[in-house]
């Protein structure tokens, strides 16, 4: 078993060295450029939108190679979202949706719109631009960075009581233990394969069996290994109510600032291009494109 | 059953910043009816080599043959500018073939990993044991016979088929742990570090255990950096360091040589520091003799006779 999509990887970039908060925002703030409508709800609508999820994917792209964010990786692991994806189809083409504009075809006695079909398009081409953000962001952030991130993300809410430490010391707790967990699966799988166990092929109920062996002693050293964490904290006087300094202190350097400009310019831009109703047709006046949505 | 390995490499996360070579043009044999240790400090490549014997690692380059079952990466050829490169297509091919059948070499070479009770994971202590023979193709009733037969070689007797394997303290989970492999009856058991984490009786107890399997034709190899165990009970000492072997010979050779013994930072065990100690001052002591404090005594006295 080989997991490599969104570990954290050692290279060393720009990207590395950014503030993780700088990068969490930026993280957020794509995506809701990825999920804003551009265009102006005309006939050409639709024709906006995917140009500019073409230019956003370009740049994902740029940030995934030159991240060394693993991009093979990245569509390999599409292979295995299948099975979201035609959930997604099913629900999308078979639930009572728009019946009105224009019909592509017809299944099983429903109508299926045109409508219907750019929409199902733009949810997995957003699921494609969301998964290339994160897995640039994982693989370029450590766990522990990531979590002073997300609380100074959460301090906001501190002050109705919220108990941001202990949630932040949670979160990097569970971070701190995938790469344990991953490295005992694999420990636990192959002592399983020298019985004999054979995690790839076989009926259904072998397969079962195979992952049982598979799953239960995981569990015990899980459990174990909380335990003794629970316990190692404590004999080192952990207290979750105390105030907790901060081992390592982020510098603030001229990338960050070069990072920060280069993402509100995106974001103006992005948010631009939404409020003002650009449209593609702008580009190119007079341009006439088959009729896709209304 | 023998086993040949020819210029092995294996290397770890490769093409990522954790890039770690682990072992580096292995060549090694082990004869039938054999008793060897692999030392060697942590991340010397121990483990890494212990798991190529059985397949759960394929080597990246080289050949293995454990007793007609070849794994060869070796398939090497030339191109017109004279680089030599491995056809990895053609590998691929070979070694899917070979892969799917992979079954019958780790029921050959039965291997128990470090801190083995990690892997129980059934309801009793029988169905536990029975389990690997029953992957091996087994009927139930002939899996619980091997598996009789495996929990009384290592002394866990019949009041305890029933009992939750988990109840168990560490050392008898171990051994549990240990006869569900020997119940597969293997050619070869290989183990990695089978003596962490026990006391001093219950690991006397597991080498005793290994040694009366070996009696019975079993080979066997293990990985260790405890010193005594190595003098007492194997015949041969294979040293490991950043991945290459540096040292192969028998104990007796391995510890007598000072130098080397320095050098590579091993410590030789007390009772033969002892006995050189003592031939250096006089006393003409068979260093071959000498496997653990009571041999060391039975040559003082054969020397110095026996006062009545």
């Amino acid at each position: 078993m080989n997991i490599t999509l969104g570990k954290y990887q050692g290279y060393d970039t720009v990207y590395h060295k950014i503030d993780a908060r700088i990068k969490l925002v930026a993280l957020i703030l794509f995506m809701v450029s990825v999920f804003l409508s551009y265009g102006r709800t005309s006939m050409y609508g639709s024709y906006t939108n995917i140009f500019m999820y073409i230019i956003i994917f370009i740049m994902m792209l740029v940030l995934t190679l030159t991240s060394h964010s693993g991009f093979i990786q990245l569509f390999k692991s599409l292979k295995a979202l299948w099975v979201m994806m035609l959930f997604l189809l099913l629900i999308n083409l078979f639930l009572p949706g728009r019946t009105t504009g224009d019909i592509a075809f017809s299944l099983f006695g429903r109508n299926i719109y045109y409508y219907t079909i750019i929409n199902l398009c733009y949810i997995i081409i957003r699921l494609i631009l969301v998964l290339m953000m994160t897995t640039v962001f994982t693989s370029t952030t450590k766990p522990m960075e990531m979590t002073s991130a997300l609380e100074w993300l959460f301090y906001p809410l501190k002050f109705i009581k919220v108990p941001i430490h202990k949630i932040a010391m949670a979160i990097s707790l569970a971070l701190r233990f995938i790469p344990t967990l991953i490295e005992e699966t694999n420990r636990i799988m192959k002592a399983q394969a020298s019985r004999g166990v054979d995690f790839n092929q076989g009926k259904i109920k072998e397969k079962i069996k195979a992952l049982i062996s598979l799953i239960i002693p995981l569990f015990m050293t899980a459990f174990t290994t909380s335990g003794e964490l629970a316990d190692a904290m404590e004999a080192r006087g952990y207290d979750p109510d105390r105030k907790r300094t901060r081992y390592k202190r982020t510098k603030w350097s001229t990338q960050d600032t070069i990072a920060v400009i280069v993402l509100a310019l995106y974001c103006s831009a992005m948010i631009y291009f939404a409020v003002q109703r650009f449209d593609v047709t702008d580009l190119f006046p007079g341009i006439i494109l088959p009729k896709l949505s209304n | 059953m023998p086993i040949k390995i020819e210029h092995l490499n294996y290397t770890y996360d490769i093409g990522l910043p954790s890039e770690r070579e682990a072992l580096l043009d292995i060549n090694l044999e082990f004869k039938d009816n054999c008793f060897s240790a692999l030392i060697g400090r942590t991340g010397s490549g121990k483990s890494t080599l212990i798991q190529e014997l059985n397949g759960l690692l394929k080597p990246n380059s080289g050949k293995i043959d454990v007793n007609g079952y070849v794994i060869d990466m070796s398939l090497e050829y030339t191109t017109k500018k004279g680089v030599t490169i491995v056809d990895q297509k053609k590998m691929k091919k070979k070694l899917k073939k070979k892969l799917s059948d992979i079954k019958s070499l780790r029921k050959r070479v039965g291997l128990v990993f470090q801190f083995p009770e990690y892997q129980i994971f059934e309801e009793t202590v029988l169905k536990d044991v029975s389990y690997g023979p029953r992957n091996f193709g087994a009927t139930s009733e002939e899996a619980a016979n091997d598996a009789k037969e495996a929990l009384r070689l290592v002394g866990i007797d019949e009041t305890y088929y029933d009992r939750s394997p988990f109840e168990l303290s560490g050392g008898e989970k171990r051994r549990v742990a240990i006869a569900g492999i020997i119940a597969m009856k293997p050619d070869i058991l290989v183990l990695d570090e089978p003596t962490v984490g026990l006391d001093r009786a219950g690991e006397d107890n597991l080498m005793a255990l290994l040694t009366n399997i070996s009696k019975s034709g079993t080979s066997i190899v293990l990985s260790t950096h405890d010193m005594d165990v190595v003098l007492k009970y194997c015949d041969r000492a294979i040293v490991l360091e950043k991945g290459k072997i540096v040292s192969d010979s028998t104990p007796l050779e391995l510890f007598r040589d000072m130098s080397f013994i320095k050098e590579s930072s091993l410590e030789p065990p007390k009772v033969f520091s002892f006995a050189m100690k003592l031939k250096e001052n006089g006393l003409d002591i068979d260093l071959a003799k000498v496997r653990d404090s009571a041999s060391l005594a039975d040559e003082i006295i054969r020397i110095k006779g026996v006062r009545k």
